[in-house]
């Protein structure tokens, strides 16, 4: 998987995600889970690279909640926020606008920090984290900076944690297993998807340099730092 | 169909950041290169053709290289002078950036530049049909052939012909010469490039039916008829990296619609009998049941035959068997190999990466039946998007109707990993469901 890379401690973490998968033991792969994010250099630079977008999505989302306020229609007003900031010419109903939208801001965004993607999963991954954020953000009142990275970062986390139980032989190890207990696996995922994302968030908030500027190295020190705690606290549970 | 060429090998300019790399546009027929002048119909039609040829490269050589793909900005097509004059170019670039974005996921700019000569077949007939139906040798264009046949007073059956595709080609000959001819059905080819290899060729579908517009406008036709059943137009993704194939994609028919309106300065429509049935369904209501078993579904074209193990077979073989007819012979049976047998043709791959890849189907199907929230979004995005969650619940309903059907057979054939699945699936869907909808597909008899 691209999105992981493929250097020998995520190949080591991912084997031995395999192993507690067959096992079954939940709570140990979590936990290795976060651990081959953690010293996975495409991974970590995925989750940093989602954050910055979401920095622009969340503009997309402040523009379109001023017109939702005062119509109640929040797709058109998403619509027409982002025709607004790409100048693209979209048709209003098109149902993939959304995705378009986004994916012509992650292009000027990589323009402007200098970076090209090789791999095709790393867009997926970005452009999809912050997509299903303007999607879900449907009628939610005072959805806040904070919120909204916390949810593009939760999308990222889960989708580096599908990128690995969709590799060749977890994908073999979680298939053999019960529905029932994929279902419970990939539900503890989630969570920790999402507690993890919390907390991430809110060290970048509180961090003034990390909060306006997103600095790539404070932001992925952060990251390691939150999923290399994450081991232990998956593990003794 | 010979429809090329120019007076000189045409150009396809890619532009990235650094520089400009330019490639031969293919002649599929290496027609001898003689300048012509013409109508300016057939001018704009083979700037069509050509648009949607460039396109179809771009891929190939996105595809090829990585440095290319990470550094695409600009493209350049050529068009005939003609064209260049008549056609709008600012619609027609915003119609590629839009193919782009939702293909390459990539925001390039398309621009064109003029030339002097062409050579083309694609004139005016005199001859006039209703409808142009897409034609590929397969079960699901063979099914539609045969029913716009009914739908309308005349149609013209159209195969896309690809260079170096000789085993969906036999298909295509054969079923012309036994089913197609002898009812009567005129049937045209156009040839193209060939396949891009490695995965489903994603602009192969604005290839085809912008062919079929310019054949629509060459025979006066009103319709392009797309005979693909739903579940293949709507395919999920069901893994989240997973690729899908856009040959038949809504906004891929939108996309060669803009290009032959602008183009063609007609008006078309292209419709699609089938978009809300599955195979099953689709197999059902055949006219021609018995020929059904002669077409051609593989993802793979090198061997003679359909394999039996890719996505394309898989999803053919739970058809035939719902719909309770005489399928093909397969190289392989998906749903007996053993995880550890060698399946030569795939490459020599082992029978369990094609089994995971059937649990994964599966698993999907169980979603869509029991839980179709706990469905990441992204997966289940199209389906979504176009309303159709029914459709999918009946294409769940088939898989594991197929293997309910297996099952009664002999239980010991099945591979136990699908196996297992399958009981397990058990628990939450029961067999009389499964039971009522294969009475239901079968009932659902056309002839």
């Amino acid at each position: 998987m691209p999105v992981l890379g493929d250097g020998a401690s995520v190949k080591d973490g991912l084997k031995s995600l395999q192993t507690k998968i067959t096992d079954g033991k939940y709570n140990d792969a979590v936990s290795v889970a976060a651990r081959v994010i953690a010293v996975s250099e495409p991974g970590t630079r995925s989750l940093f690279l989602s954050l910055r977008l979401a920095k622009v999505g969340y503009q997309l989302y402040s523009v379109a909640e001023k017109e939702y306020n005062e119509t109640g229609d929040y797709r058109s007003a998403l619509a027409h926020a982002l025709i607004k900031e790409t100048l693209h010419e979209f048709t209003e109903s098109d149902p993939s606008l959304v995705e378009e939208g986004v994916k012509i801001c992650w292009d000027r965004l990589k323009d402007e920090m200098g970076i090209s993607i090789a791999h095709e999963e790393i867009d997926d991954l970005v452009v999809n984290s912050i997509v299903n954020v303007l999607n879900n953000a449907s009628g939610v009142k005072g959805f806040d900076y904070g919120s909204f990275l916390e949810d593009a970062c939760e999308n990222g986390i889960k989708m580096l944690f599908d990128a690995e139980v969709g590799s060749k032989e977890n994908k073999d190890a979680l298939l053999g297993r019960s529905y029932q207990e994929q279902k419970e696996f990939e539900k503890m995922l989630k969570g920790a998807s999402g507690e993890l994302a919390k907390e991430i968030v809110s060290r970048i908030m509180n961090d003034k340099e990390s909060k306006e500027d997103m600095p790539e190295k404070i932001t992925k020190s952060i990251l390691e730092q939150v999923l290399n705690e994450a081991i232990d606290k998956y593990t003794s549970s | 169909m010979r429809p090329s060429i120019s007076t000189l090998p045409l150009k396809l300019r890619i532009i990235t950041d650094a520089n400009e790399e330019s490639f031969d546009l293919p002649n599929p027929q290496q027609l001898p290169i003689t300048p012509h002048y013409d109508s300016d119909l057939s001018a704009r039609a083979f700037d069509l053709y050509l648009t949607a040829v460039a396109i179809h490269e771009l891929e190939r050589h996105l595809h090829n290289s990585v440095n290319l793909r990470k550094h695409v900005k600009k493209v350049i097509i050529p068009l005939t002078n003609e064209g260049y004059r008549q056609i709008d170019l600012a619609a027609a670039s915003n119609t590629l950036n839009n193919v782009a974005l939702t293909i390459f996921s990539k925001n390039i700019q398309f621009d064109f530049e003029p030339h002097g000569g062409y050579q083309t077949d694609f004139y005016q007939e005199n001859a006039e049909y209703e409808a142009v139906c897409l034609f590929s040798g397969g079960a699901d264009s063979f099914v539609g052939v045969l029913d716009a046949n009914e739908q309308y007073n005349s149609i013209v059956a159209l195969n896309i012909k690809h260079a170096r595709s000789t085993t969906p080609q036999k298909y295509v000959e054969c079923l012309n010469r036994n089913v197609l001819n002898p009812e009567g059905i005129p049937f045209n080819a156009i040839d193209v490039s060939n396949q891009i290899g490695k995965g489903y060729s994603q602009t192969r579908g604005l290839l085809y039916q912008t062919c079929a517009g310019i054949e629509a406008v060459r025979y006066s036709a009103k319709t392009i008829v797309l005979s693909e059943c739903g579940t293949t137009m709507y395919q999920p993704s069901f893994g989240i990296f997973d690729r899908v194939t856009y040959t038949s994609d809504p906004m891929v028919q939108k996309a060669s619609l803009r290009l032959i309106r602008n183009y063609l300065d007609c008006n078309l429509t292209i419709t699609t009998p089938y978009e809300n049935n599955t195979k099953s369904e689709m197999f059902s209501s055949s006219k021609r049941k018995n020929e059904l078993r002669n077409t051609f579904s593989c993802i793979s074209s090198r061997f003679r035959g359909n394999l039996g193990c890719c996505y394309g077979c898989a999803i053919r073989r739970i058809g035939f068997l719902v719909s309770g007819i005489e399928d093909s012979q397969y190289h392989y049976d998906l749903f007996s190999i053993a995880d550890d047998s060698r399946l030569h043709r795939y490459g020599r791959i082992k029978g369990n990466v094609r089994i995971t890849e059937f649990l994964e189907l599966m698993r999907f199907c169980f979603d869509l039946l029991t839980d179709y929230e706990s469905i990441d979004p992204v997966k289940r995005k199209r389906i979504d998007h176009y309303h159709k969650q029914d459709l999918f619940r009946r294409f769940a309903l088939d898989t594991f109707a197929s293997l309910h059907i297996l099952s009664n057979y002999d239980i010991t054939k099945i591979n136990p990993r699908i196996n297992a699945a399958y009981r397990d699936a058990l628990n939450y869907i029961s067999e009389d469901e499964l039971n009522a909808r294969i009475d239901y597909v079968r009932n659902m008899t056309n002839s």
